[in-house]
This record gives structure tokens, sequence and C-alpha cells, in this order.
């Protein structure tokens, strides 16, 4: 029993996980709380579910394009709205990503209506019996296109110059400056790649769970609470974050009550905020 | 001595508009005739009061409290269960709902008061969602259903009215009374103190400003302003239930308006909820069903005019514009010597 | 009677001590200066006496009366009033109600600041010591258009309004022109002809000098000596701090 809920909560974890890594990247190099991030990840989930319906595609199959039309967007939503807010005051800052959040899941909700759509492909389906644990195929195959994520990402990050240019810009914006790193286009990069690992996740989610305008929002609050447990700053953190929030509600789930899963979540945010604001592994 | 004598003289049209304005919102139920646009007025009062009581929390003292809807469900749960189960009229009910407010305002604010930004305003989300999850799972409030409260007809005791028009007065006196105290605060030594600690905390404790109680006092006025409208909610609408009172799109509401209207001013408040309201609700009204969740859009892209055009709000806004009429005047009135 | 009394004063940040095991002490009605140089741990000293930073070991009192670790505007309110190297004002308040934030908060009930403005008497109040640091003709005006030595004169008539045990001054003639200069000194002179108690950082020597009746001299966050300002001039270790071997 205990074992089920670990790995089931490492497999969920690792999609939080993901979702978390994006915010983290923004948080990292602009300060800024992306409260609109679980609205991309409909959006994801909602093109995915497209490709199927028009075309029968797996989402599995049309991860890189979702992931690039999510990374022009990231690209879109940061050059004509986020760079605006960008010297205005926190409040209005934290105010419009929620603006944002409210901009585009109403608009899903006028343009797709709001019934449940669902993507029911056999690829992958069932479950895997290893050592007496139960291992749901569709959930492996989102903790492992998660892990190709992460690996994709580190070796970004760390061995192209786009990628050393947005940990400089991260770490140390004026030195970067000082030494010819383009700010606004690290900006524009890091808001693209946040998206297009936001994407990754929502293919595989598509292929789990309803789709509908509304569905992103927990993960978005999800999400949240694992940075903020990881640390904001780091995005090691934001990964152990996501994997550990996964195990604890699923152990929450199995051992009280389903119900409570999420609100044992937040708890664990507000006990992070009033215990160690500054997470396990973060700055500041 | 010109000068003196022309503040004076705008203080006292000041007065005197205000005193207007009292008039006419006071026979407004005799010019506005029909239940729906009645509705609209009631409802526009209402944010108006929650306006500014997130007002001195976020605009004076500037803390973002995104979870404001805990006290207002507070204050509606509190008086719908006493009413409920102890036949207590919602007229102490409200007080009881606010003090509850209150308290869980001080015990909250001394956990997270001391956040600040965006870890504060996570916290405050963090609590409504756990309190919207909860209630829903909660029998004794009645869980995902609520309650629907009793019908009583027309009754003062238990507070409610088959006419609107009542239900109106009670709200335009909160919400009159709300905006005096706002004003009161924002004259007092408060305005000066609250305004510091937001601007600059650190310079401000460093003048002997006991910051934290001063954020404590505002959260709780706060919690029992917002509880209070929670009640009357209940008695209006006669029913509650998470979904109805603990959403995270109204604590968010509840913060758009006097941002947009103007945070940290006595008028913002108002000015943001005349706005935004019954606009979105006429536009509501217009596209029927197809326009599920227009008005939020409206409200996002309100906000998005504010951040870009004006960050002050729409106060600011209609400073600026009495400024350069009255520029224009002058120029035009000063005489060719 | 010794108004302020640090003993043992030690501050680390990490691996560094910043502050090391320092004792230093300033006598009611006195002007008292801190020199040393840059680094020397003379602004983190004013930071630990005032609970800007936490004190790792040591005590600090006022009038003998403990009041290490107690929270900022505790220590304020008690008596420590404390001006910042960079000024820390309200650049958008207007320089009178700058001033009326430092009045005295420790009486002021809640109704009182729920309810009441400043009263009139306070108002005047503030508006004779903006009187005295000479900044009559801006008083309406917003302190962020003060020019550096203008925010100066400004602190200190906000040291002025709380009516403090001791007032700390972190570099009260820095980056202020020649004849601003000479009002401050001149201001702080005449406060203390009245009975004010000084603690002045100061990096320029004329100024102290010319002020301070004794001087403490930081280096490395060390005490390495004591004196009137005729005796410090001639200390051999402190020239050596500055200039060195």
């Amino acid at each position: 029993m205990l074992a089920q809920s670990i790995v089931s909560g490492l497999l969920v974890g690792s999609v939080y996980s993901l979702i978390a890594v994006g915010l983290s990247l923004i948080w990292g190099i602009m300060e800024l709380v992306n409260f609109a991030h679980g609205s991309f990840l409909m959006v994801a989930m909602y093109i995915c579910y497209a490709f199927f319906f028009w075309f029968g595609l797996d989402p599995i199959f049309t991860i890189p394009v979702v992931a690039a039309i999510l990374f022009v967007l990231g690209l879109v939503t940061y050059k004509l709205v986020i760079a605006r807010i960008m010297k205005a005051p926190m409040l209005l800052q934290i105010l419009a990503t929620f603006a944002l959040q409210f901009l585009i899941n109403y608009t899903m909700f006028f343009v797709a209506k709001p019934t449940f759509r669902s993507v029911k492909v056999d690829f992958l389906e069932g479950c895997l019996k290893y050592r007496g644990v139960y291992i749901d195929k569709a959930m492996l195959a989102a903790f492992v296109a998660s892990v190709l994520a992460f690996v994709f990402l580190y070796l970004f990050l760390h061995y192209t110059k786009t990628g050393k240019g947005i940990r400089a810009t991260t770490d140390n914006p004026k030195a970067a400056l000082a030494l010819g790193v383009e700010i606004e286009k690290m900006y524009a990069l890091t808001w693209g790649i946040s998206m297009a690992l936001v994407a990754v996740a929502g293919a595989m989610l598509s292929r789990i769970m309803y789709v509908h305008p509304t569905v992103g929002d927990k993960f978005g609050l999800i999400a949240f609470v694992a940075v903020a447990l990881g640390g904001f700053g780091s995005i090691y953190g934001a990964l152990l974050g996501g994997l550990l929030i996964g195990v604890v509600a699923t152990l929450v789930g199995v051992y009280a009550a389903p119900w409570m899963k999420v609100p044992a979540i937040f708890a664990i945010l507000v006990i992070t905020l009033v215990v160690r604001p500054q997470g396990l592994f973060g700055r500041k | 001595m010109v000068n003196k004598l022309k503040r004076l003289a705008g203080q006292k049209m000041n007065s005197l508009l205000c005193v207007l304005l009292l008039v006419v919102l006071l026979l407004l139920p005799l010019i506005v005739r029909g239940t729906y646009y009645r509705h609209i007025l009631i409802f526009t009062l209402m944010y108006i009061v929650l306006a500014q009581a997130w007002n001195l929390i976020g605009g004076y003292v500037g803390q973002i409290a995104l979870g404001n809807a805990v006290f207002f469900a507070l204050g509606a749960y509190t008086s719908t269960l006493l009413v409920m189960r102890g036949n207590v009229t919602p007229w102490v009910g409200m007080w009881v709902g606010g003090f509850v407010a209150a308290a869980v305002a001080l015990a909250l604010g001394s956990l997270f008061l001391k956040l600040k930004g965006h870890y504060f305003a996570m916290a405050t989300i963090a609590v409504g969602e756990i309190m919207r999850l909860w209630f829903s799972n909660w029998k004794f409030v009645g869980g995902a259903q609520g309650f629907s409260l009793p019908l009583k007809r027309s009754s003062w005791y238990y507070m409610q009215w088959q006419s609107k028009i009542p239900y109106y007065y009670i709200i335009l006196i909160i919400a009159v009374l709300t905006t005096l105290l706002v004003r009161t605060l924002d004259k007092a030594k408060y305005g000066s103190y609250a305004k510091a600690v937001n601007q600059d905390e650190i310079s401000a404790r460093s003048r002997g400003v006991n910051a934290f109680r001063l954020k404590q006092i505002s959260f709780c006025l706060c919690a029992f302003i917002t509880a209070l409208v929670g009640t009357f909610y209940a008695q209006y609408i006669l029913y509650i239930s998470p979904q109805s009172m603990l959403l995270l799109q109204t604590s968010i509401l509840v913060a758009i308006i006097p941002i947009v209207g103007g945070v940290g001013t006595v008028w913002g408040p108002v000015l943001g909820a005349i706005f935004i309201f019954p606009l979105t609700e006429f536009l509501r009204a217009q596209l029927g069903g197809q326009a599920v969740g227009l008005n939020y859009i409206f409200f996002g892209l309100a906000v998005i005019f504010v951040v870009m055009v004006e960050p002050l709000g729409l106060y600011a806004l209609l400073q600026k514009m009495k400024e350069i009429i009255t520029r224009v005047g002058r120029s035009h009135a000063s005489p060719e010597h | 009677m010794q108004v302020l009394s640090i003993e043992n004063l030690t501050k680390r940040f990490g691996g560094l001590t910043a502050v090391d095991n320092v004792s230093m002490h300033v006598d009611s009605g006195k002007i008292v200066g801190l020199i040393g140089p840059n680094g020397s741990g003379k602004t983190t000293l004013f930071n630990c006496v005032t609970s800007y930073y936490e004190v790792d070991e040591g005590k600090i009192k006022l009038s003998d009366k403990d009041i290490t670790g107690q929270r900022m505007e505790v220590v304020c309110e008690k008596g420590v009033y404390r001006t910042f190297q960079f000024p820390r004002l309200f650049p958008e308040l207007s320089i009178l109600k700058n001033v009326l934030l430092a009045t005295k908060h420790k009486h002021e009930g809640l109704i009182d600041v729920l309810f009441r403005a400043f009263s009139a008497d306070l108002v005047n109040r503030a508006k004779e010591l903006i009187e005295f640091v000479e900044l009559t003709r801006l008083t309406n005006k917003p302190a962020g258009n003060l020019s550096g030595g203008q925010k100066k004169l400004l602190e200190l008539a906000c040291a002025l309004m709380k009516e403090p045990q001791i007032v700390l001054l972190d570099e009260p003639a820095g980056g202020v022109n020649p004849t601003l200069i000479n009002v401050l000194k001149a201001r702080i002179l005449e406060m203390n002809k009245e009975g004010m108690t000084f603690f002045v950082i100061e990096h320029n020597m004329e100024v102290i000098m010319s002020i301070a009746e004794r001087i403490y001299v930081l280096d490395h966050g060390a005490l390495i000596a004591e004196g009137t300002s005729e005796e410090i001039q001639v200390n051999e270790e402190v020239l050596e701090a500055y200039f060195g071997k």
C-alpha cells in the first residue's frame, strides 16, 4: 500500500515538477509570479485535443508540435503583455497575471464551450505490475516524458549559448548585461521555454483527464506550492517540490480521504511560508 | 489669502456634492423601478463595501490579500447557522459573524503578516482554497450544497423582505458608513502611517511606527466589514454554498475593484465598483447564455487597462482630467493684459 | 550617566566577523565620534544597536536598561533615533509629513491613531523644527526633491521630533556640499548645547574632529583606539589603519 502510494505519487509528482520548473524559470529570471501558468497548461491540453479530434493523433506524437506552438505563445505573451508590466508595482503585476488567467480561461469558455472533452487513445493504456505495485502506463509515459524534458532542459541550460545566457541573467542581471547578453531576449525565451515545458505536461495530462477551460487552474496553484516548497529561484527545488507534493498528496488521499489531497497541498504551502519562507533550497 | 479662500470654497463644494450624492442615492429606489435594475444597485453597493474593506489591507497598508472570500463566507455561514440552528436574528448574527471573522483575521495575521508581497498573497490564496474544499466536505456547514435559508416572507426579525427596497437601504447605509470610516482613517494618523509602511516599511519602523500592529488592525477591520456583507448577501440571496461564496475568483475580484478605481484612496473603491459592476452585468444580460464568464474577461481587460494607462486607477485619471480642465479654464479666463 | 552602553558586541556574517567584541559607551549630553576605514564595521555596529541586525554576542543598554534584540520600532521609541548613511525618507510625502511621521508613537492609543489627525501642536512643532534646519520654504514639497544635504538636515529635524535620548548619526556630512555642512555642524552643536546626546559615524575628519569630544576608532571590526580628537590624530595604530604601514 505504502509502496504503491509512493510510486503513484512520484509519477504524478513528475508532472507537477514539470509545470513547476517552468514557473520557477520565470520567477528566477524576472521575479514575476505567473498566476496564469495553469491557463497555458489548459491551452496545451486543448491543442492536443484538437489534434486528436481532427487527425486522431495520440498526444504523445504531437508533443513537438504542441511544444512549438506553446513556445511561440509564450514569446508572444511576453512581448505583448508581460514586458509592459515589468515596471509596474508588484500589486499590479500580480493582478495582471490573474487578469491574464481570466482572459485566457474565459476566452476558452467562449471558443470551446465549457463541455468536458476527452482524448481516448489506446496506445499505452492499462497497467503494469511490478513487484506488487500497479503502475498506470499512461502515468508512466508522463513520467518518462517529464524526465526527458528535464534532460533536454538541463542540456539546453548548460551547453547552449542561449541557455547559459538565461542562467547568467538569472544569477546576475547586471553582470550579464555587461557581458553583452540581451536581457529582453532572455526574458522572452524563458517564457517560451517555460510554456514548452508546460506543453509536454499538458500533452501527457490530456490523455488522462477531461479537458475543459478551468482544468489548468488547479495545476497552476499546485505548481506554486512546489516552487515555494523547493524555494523560489531554485530549479532543482521546484523539481523536488513537485515530487514531494505528488507523494504527500497521494499518501493523504489513500490514508485520510481523497478530498483532502488538495487542502493538504495548500497546507504544505502555508507551513512552508510560516516556518521557512525561502523554501528548501531558495535564496532571498 | 485668495488661495486659502479658493481651497475653502473647494471643500465646501465637495461637501455640497457629497450631500447631493447622498440625496440622490436615498431617492434612487423611487426612480429606479424594476427588480433587475435594483438588483444591480444593490450588488454595486455590496462591492463598494467589499472593495473598501480590501482597500484597508491592500491599498493603505499594502498587503496583497487574495483570500477575502474567507471572511465573506465566515460572516454568511455564522449568521446563517445561528438563524437555522438557534433562531437567532441575523441582526445579531451579523455582528457575531463579524467578530468571528476578525478573530480569524487576527490568528491568520499573526502567522502571515510578516510575509511580504507574493508570499502573503499566496498564503491568503491557500487559506481560501483550503476553506472552500473543507466546507465542501463538511456536513455541519451543509457540504457542497450549502444551505437554503428558510423563507420567511417579509420579516424584520429574520432580515428578509419580498421587496428589494429595504435591502437597498441597508446596504446603502453600510456603504456610506464604510466610506466614512475609510475617509476618517485616511485623514487621521492612520492614513499617514499606513501609507508610510506601505512605501518603505523599514523606514517607517525606524521612526518607531509599529508596522505589524497597523497591519493587524487593518486586516481585522477588513475581515469584520467583509463579514457583515457576507451576512447581508446570505439574507439577500437566501442561498449560501462554498461554490457561491468561497471562489478564488471572488477574492480576486474584490481586489481588482479598488485597484481599477484607485488603491489607497477614499473614492477609488467606489469608482471602481461603479465602473465595473453595472457594465459587466449589463453586458452579461445583453449577451445572454453565450457570455459565460464574459464579465471575467471584462475584469481582466480592466486590469490590463489600468496597468498600461493609469496605474493609480480611475481616481487618479479623474484628478488629472480635472487638472487639465481647470488649467484650460484658467488659460481661457486670464484676460489679455 | 551612560546613555548608551555597548558591551562586548560581536556580529558575524557567515565566516566574516564584522564587529569583534566591541565595547563602547556614550555619556549623557556628549558628542562621541566613531571613525574607521571603509568596511570597519561602523554602520554594522549601528545596525546592531537598533536591531536592524541581530546581535550574535554582547549587550546593548540604554540608560542601564537592556535593549538588546528588541524590535526596531521599540528601540526607537525607547529613545534611540538613528539616521542612515543614504537617507531613508518618504520621497513622495511632503517634508512636513516626513517629520510628523517621527513623532513619539509610544503613547498613541488605538483610537488616537485610527481617528485623530496630527494635532495642531504637533504640526506647529514640526514646522518649528523644519525652520530650525532652514528648510521652511520647502515645507510642503515632496521630500524626494531635496538635495543630499537637505535630506540630511531633514533627518535631523525628524530626530528632534522624536525627542530621543540619543541620536545615532550615520555620516551626516556624507555627500553634502560645504555650505550645508556648516549648517549641519552648527545645528548639531546647538542641539548638543540643549542637552542632546550624539553618537556620530563620520568620514569627514574636519567635521568629526571639531564636534566630537571623544572618538572611537574601529578597524576590521575591532576597537583599536579611543580618546580625544587630539589623541586620535597622533595615534599610530589609527594612522596605520587608514594609511597602511
